[in-house]
């Protein structure tokens, strides 16, 4: 046995408890061995190994222990498993023990009993609130420089896996009548009343037993054991098939229209996740009516030393006693002001472990209470307080001042703290609704729930047993019914007795070491007195100011508290004080959780065009194009470099055919008496004059007058128009012509659908296309130039398919679009390939189309950029002045009609062999690089393998009317800074020839 | 090649099929489908029309009516997707000649993948993707929705249930993103067993 092992002692008691001995579980923490019980928490397991010591707070690197029970719990944060399934700051409390668990302790080096960082706490005077406001101020230099990489290097607690995450996520979406959130008490009878109405209920518990704290105090419902009762509840919940428990998860948000997020942690108590089974699930719950059970927290005291460990909450010392049979200490002291605490003193006492005292600040005790002390030999004091507690890493003695002025120490390693109870309304408070002080439960309440959720049992301050049932039922009852169910009379179940008196109890005045209000941000009664002295007295000044409640646990155990110290220190009501209230997660979400099934290739969808495997088969290398992949290239067998590729490909479909899969494109069916009509209101050129049979290159303007897509429109009837886009705008154009044609033009008779998926499409280009397509057609279609001239559509039916071919051409080749129904889409380009074999057909891609185009001096993406006008283009005289369309108002604006923007022209490298890259400006020749003298800009940049140059669009001042003209690409960026000639931007067959083969 | 078939492509791959069967899937072959949306003014006549035609009472909500072996889904107001068992592409052709001019009609029988699930576990498999509730009470047989799963645009209506008892779903997508579906769809139903079929084209 290891040193650090050897002092601590088993401490689980001979029986009791919810755990299975049969089912022993190993685990590890910071290295060493130990041993647990199926049903144990790691927190409970530690304590049931000796161990106290589990952390360092964030701050001062304190030793902390185990605070709470839950998952409120501020102190027992570790990092869990390790490679890339570690994960940082779990809570020991809420972590269901596992074989094989490897837990590390955080925040400590070079380890958890020697932290160097502990420094920190003997200069805490220079660490109080506003520390960094206040020092990293001077010089402004130093803020990105020297500060801010330092207090990165401060800040953050645990450390995140740098490896992928190997475990899966998913998300659900349920709906039902009524959600019950918490499987305590009320959140079971609520479960079970509105369950046995019929209506669909879930029932979720972040625990992986129901029951609450029905499992982790001894109380008799029904003259069974509290837990024993949960335990059949859950049963009978189980039976129901209307019913749905969902154990392990956290309801964290609430959002509007009855909405919650909750995480259901579905494998995290295992060491690897099942087959098929996520680690987790996100679940999106749409509730009719919703009840909220979430219980109460108790609070702890503000007091010297009250974050040693050893020193814990008086439920949780229950908790582990009566639910895991750990006795969290040897010898027991109980500080409090309430009755509750009482109980963990009898329990304590009832299973063996020596009370030594019950410091009660109170006065007055219910004599019961006394009576019953002293019958078990229990020392109690009225009226007295802890001042302070000794002990190097954990509790050894705390010191105590009675009524009379008296201090003694008495000496504990156990000390359970309570300072009464606070209704947990988080939820409640994530849709505004702010809670309101009542003195008579000293606690916030909430007067107005958000619209559909009822609050029952200790969330509404009903902290007795038998009002949390009855409440819990009504409520359960009354949601169902308001959700339409039929509610049945049934018994209700008896509580036993129970003393609940109270008094509000705060902190220690008389305290000289350090008392700590918020414990994960090591939050002291000074820094509260601090942020009071320098004006910050409002609750939400004061929580920004200090960070109180701003630490992962969201202040659970704390806000309360710093509420009351301001109050006291500022001389007013808790009611006049207020509380601040909470956001979503109630408690911290994986990221993995939220993005469940889409990440890596999943975290978009991805659409594959009808010959995509074709296209894989032939070697092609891919590109994204909106959510489209594409083909870029189709590399040969000892092409090494892609310019070769594509120059091939370019070069072969001049020199005789290729084909390139165009499906991407998008195409609108635009049908209806005023098709025409329409598409005249929608394009600057006109288009119900277009004989039906041809086609003709039409452009669109956004209502601000900038061009927004081109594209081409076919006439297949008088009332039939289909209608192509670009790839990237294809969603954009459909929503504008919707926009048109629902609100602009509501009287106009056309119907509009996307047709893009129906189509697979493949444009034909080079000399030997229509010999290709002589021979893939035979006589299924006349392709004659009469028949078939430039510009002109046919439709046809082509092996029992009907078929369509556009005679277009964005190379300036002879070409053709030949358009199947997409599921004859790979069947086609096989045949084709085929069909073209003796002419030497080859397939291109977008690179090579894009090559081909910038050599035609077509614009596209790059140059229809959403800042350029149909004028700076060079397609001003499209615009037709005998109608009105969308855009043609605002077109002509002074800032767009400015004769001197930048327009289209062509370049050339003043020296042939240099290169050109898009994005560079142009400057004259010999004008200093600067915003005055930026001229316009490349948009496009090509090598042309017919011009065997580079060569390139652009934009630039008056530029038809500068060509010939050198001036310079400068391109900071790439360091670049090249003379070019300005030229049409037309490089390859200005005349046109050979368009019509 | 003028004489020769031209052979259609499912759109979905075949995924691995695990033990359990929870869930089954295959894609319908051969369908016939075509979206149809109503000319100004025609309403009523399109109705007394396909009515008259096809004996069925055009769905006026998200919904889907059945005569043999047509079927008309509800995806917009005067909008439907109009289903043809066997009719292939060319069902669009003659449903517009049946229909014209009271309403447009465009082919989609390669736009669309149609899928059908089923199995004892499908709504719990839908349900990691379907935002809306498909529970028996809130989604009947015969009731549509077009809506959207794993970020794809999807319509779904609920057929009969089958013969066992269990429930039964046909969802339209694009095509070209039925391989991401599958990947949403394949993990999703993975934990249940999940059964991919074939159904060979007609």
């Amino acid at each position: 046995m290891s040193a650090a092992a050897s002092y601590m002692k088993p401490r689980r008691l001979p029986k009791g408890g919810l755990i299975d001995r049969s089912r022993p579980l190993n685990f590890t923490f910071d290295g060493e061995r130990y041993h647990g019980y199926a049903g144990d928490t790691l927190a409970s397991a530690l304590l049931g190994n000796g161990i106290k010591l589990v952390g360092r707070s964030f701050k001062y690197h304190r030793p902390r222990g185990i605070l709470t029970a839950g998952s409120e719990e501020p102190n027992a944060l570790v990092e869990l498993r390790s490679g890339a399934r570690r994960e940082p700051n779990t809570r020991a409390t809420i972590v269901e023990l596992f074989d094989g668990l490897e837990a590390q302790s955080q925040n400590r080096w070079p380890s958890l009993k020697f932290d160097v960082g502990a420094v920190n706490s003997v200069l805490s005077p220079f660490f109080a609130a506003g520390f960094y406001y206040k020092t990293f101020m001077w010089p402004a230099s130093f803020w990105e420089r020297v500060y801010e990489p330092a207090i990165r290097r401060a800040a953050g607690l645990g450390r995140a896996s740098p490896e992928a995450d190997p475990d899966i996520y998913e998300k659900l979406y349920a709906f039902c009548d009524v959600l019950v959130i918490g499987g305590g008490a009320a959140g079971l009878a609520a479960a079970l009343s509105a369950g046995r109405s019929g209506a669909r209920v879930i029932l979720c518990d972040e625990d992986y037993v129901l029951g609450g704290r029905l499992n982790g105090d001894n109380r008799e419902i029904g003259g069974e054991s509290g837990s024993a009762w949960a335990h059949h509840a859950s049963l009978s919940l189980d039976a129901l098939s209307n019913v749905r428990v969902l154990r392990r998860t956290t309801v964290f948000g609430v959002y509007d229209g009855g909405t919650y997020g909750a995480v259901e942690r579905v494998s995290d108590h295992l060491l690897v996740p099942a087959s098929h089974q996520p680690r987790q699930r996100l679940w999106k719950i749409v509730a009719k009516r919703a009840v909220l059970a979430t219980g109460a927290i108790e609070r702890h005291i503000v007091f010297g030393g009250n974050d040693r460990p050893g020193v814990m909450m008086a439920s949780a010392v229950r908790t582990y006693l009566n639910r895991f049979a750990v006795p969290a200490g040897r010898r027991a002291a109980i500080f409090t002001g309430c009755d509750d605490a009482w109980a963990t003193a009898f329990d304590l006492l009832g299973s063996g472990i020596p009370v030594e005292i019950i410091i009660d600040m109170r006065t007055e005790i219910d004599s019961r209470l006394t009576e019953k002390a002293s019958r078990l030999g229990i020392r109690t004091v009225a009226g007295a307080r802890v001042l302070t507690t000794r002990g190097s890493q954990d509790l050894k003695t705390i010191s105590v001042r009675t009524a009379d002025g008296q201090t003694s120490d008495i000496e504990v390693d156990l000390l359970a703290m309570s300072g009464g109870w606070t209704p947990n309304l988080a939820l409640a408070t994530h849709l505004g609704s702010r809670p309101s002080w009542s003195d008579t439960l000293a606690g916030f309440v909430l007067n107005t729930p958000p619209r559909g959720m009822t609050v029952a049992g200790a969330a509404q301050g009903s902290f007795a047993l038998a009002d949390t049932l009855r409440e819990g039922d009504a409520a359960g009852a009354a949601a169902a019914e308001a959700a339409g169910g039929a509610v049945q009379n049934h018994p209700l179940p008896q509580a036993d007795d129970e003393h609940i008196s109270s008094k509000p109890f705060w902190y220690v005045a008389e305290s000289r070491s350090k008392a700590f209000v918020d414990f994960q941000h090591d939050v002291t009664s000074n820094d509260i007195a601090l942020a009071a002295r320098e004006g910050f007295q409002s609750v939400e000044l004061l929580k920004r100011y200090t960070t109180l409640g701003m630490a992962t646990d969201q202040g659970k155990t704390s806000n309360i508290n710093g509420h009351a110290l301001m109050a006291q220190i500022t001389g007013r009501r808790m009611s006049q004080v207020g509380t601040t209230v909470f956001r979503p997660p109630y408690t911290p979400v994986a990221i993995g959780a939220l993005a469940g099934h889409h990440r890596g290739p999943a975290f978009k969808p991805t659409r594959l065009t009808a010959g995509h495997r074709w296209a894989e088969e032939c070697g092609a290398t891919f590109v994204e194009a909106g959510q489209w992949l594409r083909a870029q290239w189709f590399a040969r067998p000892g092409e090494t470099h892609w310019l070769t590729t594509v120059s091939r490909e370019v070069r072969e479909v001049r020199g005789k055919i290729g084909v390139c899969d165009v499906s991407t494109l998008g195409k609108i069916d635009v049908q209806g008496n005023d098709a025409g009509a329409f598409l005249d209101r929608v394009y600057v050129n006109m288009f119900s004059t277009l004989p039906i049979g041809k086609v003709r290159y039409g452009l669109m303007l956004r209502e601000d007058g900038l061009v927004m897509d081109d594209g081409t429109a076919a006439r297949f009837a008088a009332d039939h128009y289909v209608v192509s886009t670009t790839t990237a705008n294809a969603g954009k154009v459909m929503q504008h012509l919707e926009h048109a044609r629902q609100v602009l033009r509501p009287e106009l008779d056309v119907q509009l659908v996307s047709v893009t998926e129906q189509w697979s499409q493949y444009s034909i280009a080079g000399p030997h296309s229509r010999l290709l397509l002589a021979r893939l057609l035979g006589d299924a279609a006349d392709i004659s130039d009469t028949a078939l001239p430039y510009l002109g559509c046919i439709e046809f039916s082509w092996c029992n398919v009907p078929a369509r071919l556009f005679r277009v051409s964005f190379s300036g080749e002879l070409a053709y679009e030949l358009a199947v129904p997409a599921q004859f889409g790979d069947a086609t380009i096989r045949a084709m390939m085929e069909a073209g074999r003796e002419l030497g057909i080859v397939p291109y891609g977008t690179e090579a189309l894009g090559v081909m185009r910038i050599e035609k001096g077509h614009v596209a993406s790059n140059e229809l950029n959403g800042m350029t006008t149909a004028t700076d283009l060079g397609l001003g005289r499209m615009m037709s002045r005998k109608k009105d369309f969308i855009g043609r108002v605002l077109a002509m604006r002074p800032g767009l009609a400015d004769p001197e923007r930048p327009a289209l022209i062509g370049i050339k490298p003043a020296a042939r062999t240099a290169r050109l890259h898009a994005g560079a400006h142009f400057l004259a020749v010999g004008a200093k690089p600067n915003m005055g003298n930026d001229q316009g800009y490349v948009t496009s940049v090509a090598f042309s393998p017919m011009l065997e140059h580079w060569i390139g669009l652009g934009l630039i001042k008056n530029g038809p009317a500068r060509i010939g003209e050198i001036v310079r690409a400068y391109d900071p960026v790439r360091n670049r800074d090249t003379e070019v000639e300005i030229v049409s931007p037309i490089f390859f067959d200005p005349e046109g020839t050979r368009l019509h083969g | 090649m003028a004489d020769s078939v031209l052979s259609s492509r499912p759109a979905l791959d075949i995924g691995q099929s695990q033990h359990g069967g929870g869930v089954t899937i295959y894609e319908l072959r051969g369908l016939g489908l075509a979206t149809m949306q109503t000319r100004k003014g025609q309403h009523a006549l399109l109705r007394d029309r396909i009515k008259q035609h096809f004996l069925l009472d055009l769905p006026m909500s998200p919904a889907i009516a059945r005569a043999g072996e047509i079927a008309f889904a509800g995806i917009g107001p005067n909008y439907w997707l109009a289903i043809s068992e066997s009719a292939g592409p060319l069902f669009g052709m003659s449903l517009r000649q049946i229909v014209a001019p009271l309403a447009s009609v465009s082919d989609q029988s390669g736009g669309y993948a149609v899928l059908r699930v089923s199995g004892h576990a499908i709504r719990d498999a839908l349900a990691k993707g379907f935002q809306i509730d498909l529970h028996p009470r809130a989604f009947e047989v015969g009731a549509a929705a077009t809506t959207i799963v794993a970020h794809i645009g999807v319509t779904i209506w609920r057929c009969e249930d089958n013969a066992d008892g269990n429930a039964c779903f046909e969802i339209a997508l694009y095509r070209g993103l039925a391989k991401s579906f599958s990947s949403w769809f394949s993990s999703s139903a993975a934990e249940f067993g999940c059964d991919w079929q074939t159904q060979a084209a007609p």
